[in-house]
């Protein structure tokens, strides 16, 4: 009864916590924040202050003085430094709640479907403790899946891959709940790692994990060009062998074979959950296929090589970027009727 | 290619879109894959395509005549896309003919159609812009989801009970106020009776010739009704003589009766404080009219009862009674007993309120006030039975023995 009345006067929010970006939703205002997953720390007299989280962190990101310290408080799709995620949220939580901050909020977390209990609670309880009055926790595939608009509900098999950050989630749904799952620890990170490995290998030139997400960005590519060297691009970093900084050029095609092993593990992801998939759910999937959503997805040409790679549709969903808030978000919306997706640790 | 100089930016522009096509045909080629139909009938289209630049039509054309312009303008059948794109050419024909309600369901058809548009090398997401628009009423784009719940047990939701219950609050409260209401209405239609009782007053004044006075007073009442003054029962005209008329009618007996009463030996108690009292409660007096003038028989008693109509009267079924109760000062508590013991009424007498006691023998009366209460036996006053605010126990209510001064 009292939690109802305050939840008229706080703003209910749906949080994406990314590996690489965090989206907040709010009840009936959509997504009202987009930022960079990272949180730069000063230290000042021993103490530790948040400095800068989101965008103006990121900035920061391998350029910080000694003091300074910018964290990226999520790996692999799961809180990796517990207090400073807790400061983020708790940044993100009070950058949308300003104007109504006497109630807390209600607070749908999604959460990788490959998380593990301790994990799940991690999250969970830093955004209790970040502010939230109630935390539920979703699967990510699950509100991708929402988000992306498949017909979750209905008797007939969808297939969602979506390629986070730190994660990719591959799930078979039907029916409101997930019939399979597989979560492997692959996404865009590893595909940066992979940039950043196979340009120091070949040219001995150490980049950045910034610059790296701008090469994948601009010249990424699940597989190389027909013939010819693709598009190019100029790479700026510090050269491995007399330590200077050096700018080279590299091609589209050198960035497509960097990046052949992190495709690769996903392709091998959705055959596997393919090959666990149920006849009936198959021959579904057959008819309309494979959906794609998350930043991996606009990796130019994945949707191409997945659908060589298993002979089924695949088509990549409207913003798949926002997917999970959206999906997310909308599970908030409707939370009587989709509470059935919603869990809690506790 | 010389594309890639060219436009570095983008993958798909229509010059380089067959070049993954090839490959994906070379790579077809070499896996087996599970397409449903090679179907070979449609080759119609290839005859008379490359005719028109798929730019020129894609102005205000329809998205389904923009892609086959533009597949026509690739030289591709359908079966080849199909085969390319892994999208079932039933879907794919259904896009280029419009047929939105052959697709599955809103993400799908948007995603197949995104993904054939770029392999025809246009503007996916302006394609998909305008099949949203094209589609507004079959194409759904927000996926509606219900979840499967178990089926209910059949028992009544509590919000029904409420309302229910809600409902049936509203219909007894509602009946109780009308209820309510429609006694208050009876006692407002009491007043115009004790006119009735004047009537019949007067009309016995004047059969004996006395009390001309009482029958003058009775006149301005009367005055409305002068066409059927011998009409005893009063109709609507002159029920709507409020109750002005009744204090008119009573009170001017009592003004005068110094007058009337050695004859009727109506007790000397009647006076100027009880006429006031009328006044205040001229409402109140419906209990005179309750009894109806039939039962009365001797002129006296009709006095009596005028005299006792300033307060409620008890007892008025008993119609032989002698003895009469009454509280005159403070109210007073009486309890009348049969003879066995058993209770025949026990209440508060309210200050002019009366009992008329059954003309009965045995009965024993018991009274908190003494003083305040008034006994008259055959309408003569007798000597009050104590002092005020004394209480007496078994006092016998035999008229004689009261009459007596017992």
């Amino acid at each position: 009864m009292f939690s109802k009345l305050t939840g008229w006067m706080s703003a209910d929010m749906a949080i994406d916590l990314g590996t690489a970006n965090t989206l907040v939703y709010v009840k009936g205002r959509g997504i009202v924040l987009n930022e960079p997953s990272v949180v730069a720390i000063a230290e000042e007299k021993g103490k530790k202050k948040v400095l800068a989280v989101g965008d103006e962190a990121k900035m920061m990101l391998g350029r910080t003085p000694g003091y300074i310290q910018a964290i990226r408080p999520l790996r692999d799709g799961v809180i990796a430094d517990f207090e400073v995620a807790e400061e983020m949220i708790k940044h993100f939580i009070r950058k949308v709640h300003n104007r109504r901050s006497f109630a807390s909020p209600l607070v749908i977390v999604c959460v990788p479907s490959g998380s593990t209990a301790v994990e799940r609670r991690a999250i969970q309880e830093s955004a209790e403790s970040a502010g939230a009055r109630r935390v539920f926790l979703i699967e990510e595939p699950m509100a991708a899946a929402i988000g992306a608009g498949l017909p979750v509900t209905e008797p007939t098999g969808s297939m969602v891959v979506d390629i986070g950050g730190g994660t990719t989630e591959v799930a078979v749904l039907s029916l409101g709940g997930i019939v399979y799952s597989r979560s492997v620890r692959v996404g865009g990170d590893k595909m940066d790692e992979a940039i950043i490995a196979y340009i120091r290998r070949n040219h001995n030139l150490l980049v950045g994990e910034g610059s790296a997400e701008r090469i994948k960005k601009e010249i990424g590519s699940a597989c190389p060009p027909e013939d010819g060297e693709g598009r190019t691009m100029e790479i700026k970093g510090r050269d491995l062998m007399n330590g200077v900084p050096k700018e080279l050029i590299i091609s589209e095609r050198q960035i497509a074979e960097s990046l052949a092993e992190p495709v690769g593990a996903i392709i091998e992801a959705v055959k596997v959950a393919l090959e666990h998939t149920a006849p009936e759910l198959a021959a579904d999937i057959v008819d309309k296929g494979i959906v794609l959503t998350g930043g991996g997805a606009l990796l130019s040409n994945l949707d191409y090589v997945l659908r060589h790679a298993t002979g089924l549709p695949v088509s990549i969903a409207d913003d798949p970027l926002s997917c999970v808030a959206l999906g997310t978000g909308r599970a908030l919306e409707e939370m009587p009727k989709l509470k059935n997706v919603l869990t809690s640790m506790y | 290619m010389d594309s890639t100089a060219s436009d570095p930016q983008q993958t798909e522009t229509p010059a380089e879109a067959p070049e993954p096509a090839a490959a994906a045909e070379a790579a077809a080629a070499s896996e087996p894959v599970p397409e449903p139909e090679p179907v070979s009938e449609p080759m119609s289209e290839p005859v008379i395509g490359a005719v028109a630049p798929p730019a020129a039509l894609a102005v205000n054309a329809g998205v389904g005549a923009t892609l086959r312009s533009a597949r026509e303008g690739m030289g591709k059948t359908l079966p080849e896309c199909a085969k390319l794109l892994r999208i079932r050419q039933p879907f794919l024909e259904a896009l280029e003919e419009g047929r939105h309600r052959d697709l599955p369901g809103g993400t799908y058809a948007a995603g197949f159609l995104r993904t054939y548009a770029e392999f025809l090398g246009l503007d996916s997401e302006e394609m998909v812009r305008r099949f949203r628009e094209e589609g507004a009423g079959g194409f759904k784009n927000r996926t509606e989801l219900t979840f499967p719940s178990p089926v209910s047990e059949g028992r009544i939701p509590g919000g029904a009970v409420i309302f229910l219950g809600l409902i049936l609050a509203a219909v007894a409260y509602g009946g109780w106020y009308l209820l309510s209401s429609a006694e208050t209405k009876v006692t407002e239609m009491v007043p115009p009776l004790p006119d009735r009782l004047a009537g019949v007053l007067n009309r016995q004044a004047s059969l004996t010739g006395e009390t001309r006075p009482a029958g003058e007073a009775a006149k301005p009442g009367e005055e409305a009704m002068k066409a059927k003054e011998d009409v005893v029962p009063p109709t609507e005209t002159e029920e709507e003589k409020p109750a002005a008329q009744a204090p008119a009618a009573s009170e001017p007996v009592k003004a005068e009766a110094p007058q009337v009463e050695p004859p009727k030996a109506e007790p000397p108690k009647v006076e100027p404080v009880k006429a006031e009292a009328v006044k205040a409660e001229a409402p109140k007096v419906e209990p005179p009219k309750a009894e109806p003038p039939k039962v009365e028989p001797p002129k006296p008693e009709a006095a009596a009862a005028t005299s006792v109509s300033d307060g409620k009267v008890y007892g008025t079924e008993y119609a032989d009674s002698r003895v009469v109760l009454k509280a005159t000062g403070d109210d007073c508590w009486i309890q009348v007993r049969e003879v066995d013991g058993s209770l025949l009424m026990s209440r508060l007498l309210r200050r002019g309120d009366s009992f008329r006691v059954p003309n009965r023998s045995g009965l024993n009366l018991m009274v908190g006030n003494a003083g305040s209460l008034e006994v008259s036996v055959d309408g003569r006053k007798v000597p009050a039975l104590g002092a005020a605010g004394q209480v007496r126990r078994d006092i016998r209510l035999d008229p004689d023995k009261l009459a007596a001064g017992g």
